[in-house]
């Protein structure tokens, strides 16, 4: 089997704060091959930018940390180079997109300059060459009239022309690798279409591998190979696009699934949302980390967290993290479109919470224990 | 941008205006006259009233408004009345003196203050920092005159190194050049420091580092640039707070310039020499201030100057 | 065996809800200042001047007016210790030029200073916040008035300005009441008003056009109750932290002034005149400049701290 582009083996990414030690990558593996697409898929919180963030080892060091893990991409552990190897790759090797194109981009600077800072340091561009090919950057991700427009300022473009520039800065060196950290977030719908579209446009032609951070389940659909699947930190499923969502195989992916309208739903099928918010990631539960919000939940689940392993009644490279799910779960014959969430144990969670006493606020004096 | 230049330009006429009538009014509402005061001997009300006669003092104040306003337009500032010379040249004097006072003030609180501040944010909450602000915050909180008293008594009288009275050579703009700047100095560093702070949290810092720019040249070349925008708007009212730091200093070191002179004019009652002063200063700080908003326009390309 | 607080924590922490009690928006910027030691620090020292001033009859040792001749600049009495024998124990802080206890003046001082740190800012604020509310909310002749006013204004060099104030009007009626109390009110008063004007009506119109005034419009809300209830409170937090640097910036003033010569008639005692007597005789003894310059530092100093952290502490967007 050829080398993969990439391989992160174990990562582990933490911030040290006031108030504890943010877990917020707690061991993750995954592969990337030349030229292929991957989606990661999760809600905010889950630890998606910071996993791509660490590729890069952009995490900012103080209050952040990659503690553990390896990161071997072409080759080559990024984890152990030191700055001036790590700052070769950047913006050459791999290259990120980030999600807000009106803050991401310097104001006081032209897009000329911003494009070609790059050409100029890594391809050793003179000013003109540089120039030149930013130009053709900028037709390249459809920016009308570029040679009249690459002296302008970011402000005078919309966002998303902005966004094509951020594309175009990313290309300029011909990366292996771009991390898009969800590219049309922050776009109108119609523009979303369009820039996902550039995208696949480009990583076709260029051959680029991509990894598509998201928390939007459409844009990944028409856009990648494989999905892994975000949680609380960790990666909660693996599997290829069409097998996610034709077969997923985790409750976590199932609640997320059952919350996006679909156009060939009954008229009157309630939307379902997953109750709760994300885990707490200073003090994360011992067992699995959706076990609070997850309705087919059983003793196990609190106990043990669930390793991630592949899981019988799908395709061979389908993996998920669930007890019930796996070889001998409960879950295995579960046809998920059927159950509609079990709504015993919604309630079970709503009333829990209401009963629960207010946090206490740091300074206060702890209410004296309770009788048992 | 020419036209919005023009117009402010062509503001500060109607503004002028109004400086010098409020000054007037509220220097001739000043109960005594400036003859009084010179009075060694006492002057005969006769002769009292030829002086005023003489020079003009004894007309309606609106009248003598208007023939000093008419005479400003001339290009005639009048003739002091405690010293007997035309205002201009009294101004000539000290005003030499007085630029290379604040210049330098403003220089040196330029040069040090805005690295200052730079370094303070880079080093966010270590001992660089700390002292950095101690000393900004001392500079802005504590009257100028009390650390001149300060430093008169430790490199003045205690240790001789310094003198702190008149102005000649170098030893002499010492501490009123220092004293003078920390105001300022003090302000510049701490709004340096937190424009700094802000503009490295900004998005395209992390964009400029993925790009795999030079830690340096991320600083310099993206955050600084930011950065410094707001500190050049901070120039013009830092200016005007030197000009009334000047009063101050130069009464303390007994410099010999325009600040000085106020003080003494407004104490006799000089109404020739308080309107050119006050004028003049009106002017200056206008000027200032119509710099500083050009200069915005420029740096920042964001800035649309209708 | 855990308390029942940790097991009720770990609960929270798996069903992961935000459980906490509400802060209302002034109770949050109240624990946020506190928490701020700088701030708390400052707001201790102010309080403990206010104390003495407010005491001051009872505490002081002396008439601060008293005058005792043969006692003249006495030195106080730590400097005992470096072998002065100008020393008296009856005065502890020493003595001024002509015989006046320093502590009893210093103490009498805080009066003075801390009125006007506080008078004058409460006019300002009064006249500015009105000024600037009609500016901003009905706009038309009073704004273009307040905006031509605050050019003029702003052309002087503000201590120029009130220096031409008060030194006019000193040998009048206005400018001997109170020991020329009165007029540098007066003059910090006309110079500073503008300034909290222009902030309020800049706030005014930021905030005229959300949607919570629309709203509250929409059902029938006339501008009085508009302006009192919805666009008031939205703006209080810059000029609470404008007039926190107002006062100190208000006492600095008086303190330039009268060690200027042209502020509070002596022989009344506010730190600057006593700054201003004692340089005089700075080469003999350093003590009457150097202890109310003292007094006088610490005293903005701790106002400066306080104002930092009202600012922190109003900024909804930093993090505490």
């Amino acid at each position: 089997m050829a080398q993969n582009l990439l391989e992160v083996t174990d990562l582990h990414t933490q911030f040290f704060t006031r108030d504890g030690v943010v877990r917020a990558v707690d061991g993750v593996t995954f592969e990337v091959a030349a030229g292929e697409t991957l989606g990661i898929v999760g809600e905010s919180g889950c630890g998606k930018s910071v996993t791509a963030l660490s590729l890069m080892r952009l995490i900012p060091q103080p209050p952040g940390k990659i503690v553990k893990g390896k990161i071997m991409f072409d080759g080559a552990d990024v984890l152990k180079m030191d700055d001036d190897e790590v700052r070769g790759i950047r913006g050459n090797n791999i290259a990120m997109i980030f999600q807000d194109p009106m803050t991401s981009l310097n104001p006081v600077l032209t897009i000329s300059r911003q494009i070609s800072e790059a050409l100029e340091l890594h391809l050793k561009m003179d000013k003109s060459e540089a120039r030149k090919r930013t130009i053709e950057l900028l037709d390249l991700v459809g920016i009308p009239s570029a040679k009249k427009r690459v002296d302008d300022y970011p402000h005078q473009f919309s966002g998303g022309m902005r966004q094509r520039v951020m594309i175009a800065m990313a290309l300029s060196c011909n990366p292996k690798l771009i991390l898009a950290d969800e590219p049309t977030t922050a776009l109108d719908v119609t523009i979303q279409a369009q820039i996902l579209d550039l995208l696949k446009n480009l990583a076709r032609e260029f051959r680029t591998a991509f990894i598509l951070i998201t928390h939007d389940l459409g844009v990944v659909a028409g856009m990648t190979q494989r999905i892994h699947v975000m949680y609380g930190g960790k990666i909660v499923e693996k599997a290829d696009t069409g097998e996610l969502f034709a077969n997923p195989k985790m409750p976590y992916t199932w609640g997320l699934l059952r919350s996006i309208p679909r156009l060939d739903e009954r008229r009157k099928a309630k939307l379902v949302p997953i109750e709760g918010l994300p885990p707490d990631l200073i003090a994360p539960p011992p067992g699995c980390r959706f076990e609070p919000r997850c309705q087919y939940r059983r003793d196990i689940c609190k106990e043990k967290e669930p390793p991630l392993e592949h899981i019988p009644n799908s395709k061979p490279d389908h993996e998920a993290r669930c007890w019930g799910t796996q070889q001998g779960g409960w879950l295995v014959d579960t046809d998920w479109h059927k159950e509609v969430g079990d709504t015993r144990i919604i309630e079970e969670i709503k009333q829990e919470v209401a009963q629960l006493p207010p946090e206490p606020k740091p300074g206060d004096v702890p209410p004296p224990p309770a009788a048992v | 941008m020419l036209r919005y230049v023009i117009r402010r330009l062509l503001l500060v006429i109607p503004t002028m205006f109004f400086v010098a009538l409020i000054t007037f009014t509220l220097a001739h509402m000043a109960p005594g006259s400036p003859f009084d005061l010179n009075a060694n001997r006492p002057l005969s009300q006769a002769t009292i009233d030829r002086i005023n006669r003489y020079y003009g003092v004894d007309k309606p104040i609106p009248e003598q408004f208007v023939i000093y306003m008419g005479n400003l337009l001339k290009g005639d500032l009048g003739t002091s009345f405690t010293r007997q010379r035309p205002v201009v040249d009294i101004i000539g004097q000290g005003i030499g003196t007085t630029f290379q006072l604040g210049l330098g003030a403003l220089a040196f609180a330029l040069a040090f203050s805005i690295p200052l501040g730079i370094v303070s944010a880079l080093k966010q909450n270590t001992i660089v920092d700390y002292l950095s602000m101690l000393v900004a915050t001392i500079g802005t909180t504590i009257p100028g005159f009390v650390i001149a008293i300060f430093l008169i008594y430790i490199f003045g009288v205690s240790l001789h190194l310094l003198p702190f009275v008149g102005w000649g050579s170098w030893q002499h703009m010492v501490m009123p050049i220092f004293v003078l700047s920390l105001g300022a100095g003090g302000f510049l560093t701490r709004i340096t420091r937190a424009s700094m702070l802000e503009a490295i949290r900004q998005d395209y810092v992390r964009t400029a580092r993925s790009k795999g720019l030079h830690e340096r040249a991320v600083i310099v070349g993206h955050a600084l640039k930011n950065a410094l925008i707001p500190v050049a708007t901070i120039i013009g009212p830092a200016t005007a707070g030197l000009i009334t730091g000047s009063f101050i200093i130069e009464t303390l070191f007994n410099v010999p310039g325009m600040g000085r002179l106020y003080i003494i004019s407004i104490g006799q009652r000089d109404y020739p020499v308080i309107m050119a002063t006050t004028l003049l200063y009106a002017f200056l700080i206008m000027i200032a201030n119509l710099t500083v908003d050009i200069m915005y326009g420029v740096l920042d390309p964001r800035i649309k100057v209708r | 065996m855990a308390t029942a607080v940790t097991t009720q924590d770990k609960r929270a922490a798996e069903l992961n809800v935000i459980s906490r009690k509400q802060r209302s928006l002034w109770g949050d910027a109240i624990y946020r200042l506190l928490r701020n030691r700088g701030a708390l620090l400052g707001l201790i020292v102010i309080a403990f001047a206010a104390l003495i001033a407010i005491f001051a009859p009872v505490l002081a040792p002396y008439d601060p007016l008293a005058q005792n001749g043969p006692k003249q600049l006495m030195e106080p009495i730590w400097t005992k210790l470096f072998g002065s024998k100008f020393t008296d124990p009856a005065y502890v802080f020493g003595s001024d030029e002509l015989g006046r206890d320093i502590l009893s003046r210093l103490m009498y001082s805080s009066r003075v200073s801390l009125i006007i740190g506080f008078v004058p800012v409460s006019i300002v604020l009064a006249i500015g916040i009105t000024v600037g509310m009609l500016a901003g909310y009905v706009g038309g002749v009073v704004d273009d008035f307040l905006m031509r006013v605050t050019d003029v204004v702003y052309a002087f060099p503000d201590l120029l300005f009130v220096i031409i104030i008060v030194a006019t009007l000193r040998g009048t009626g206005l400018g001997d009441a109170f020991d020329g109390l009165l007029v540098i009110f007066v003059g910090i008063a006309v110079v500073n008003w503008v300034g909290v004007a222009r902030l309020v009506r800049g706030q005014v119109l930021a905030t005229k056009n959300r949607e919570f005034v629309e709203a509250a419009r929409s059902i029938g809300a006339g501008p009085g109750r508009i302006m009192r209830k919805h666009v008031f409170p939205n703006i209080l937090a810059p000029v609470i932290v404008t007039a926190a640097f107002a006062i100190p910036g208000a006492m600095l003033t008086e303190a330039v002034l009268s060690f200027l010569g042209i502020g509070i008639r002596p022989p009344t005692p506010t730190w600057g005149v006593m700054i201003n007597e004692g340089f005089i005789v700075f080469s003999t003894t350093p003590w009457p400049v150097l202890l109310p310059s003292l007094c006088i530092s610490l005293v903005l100093l701790a106002f400066t701290f306080v104002g930092d952290g009202l600012r922190d502490a109003l900024d909804p967007r930093s993090k505490m």
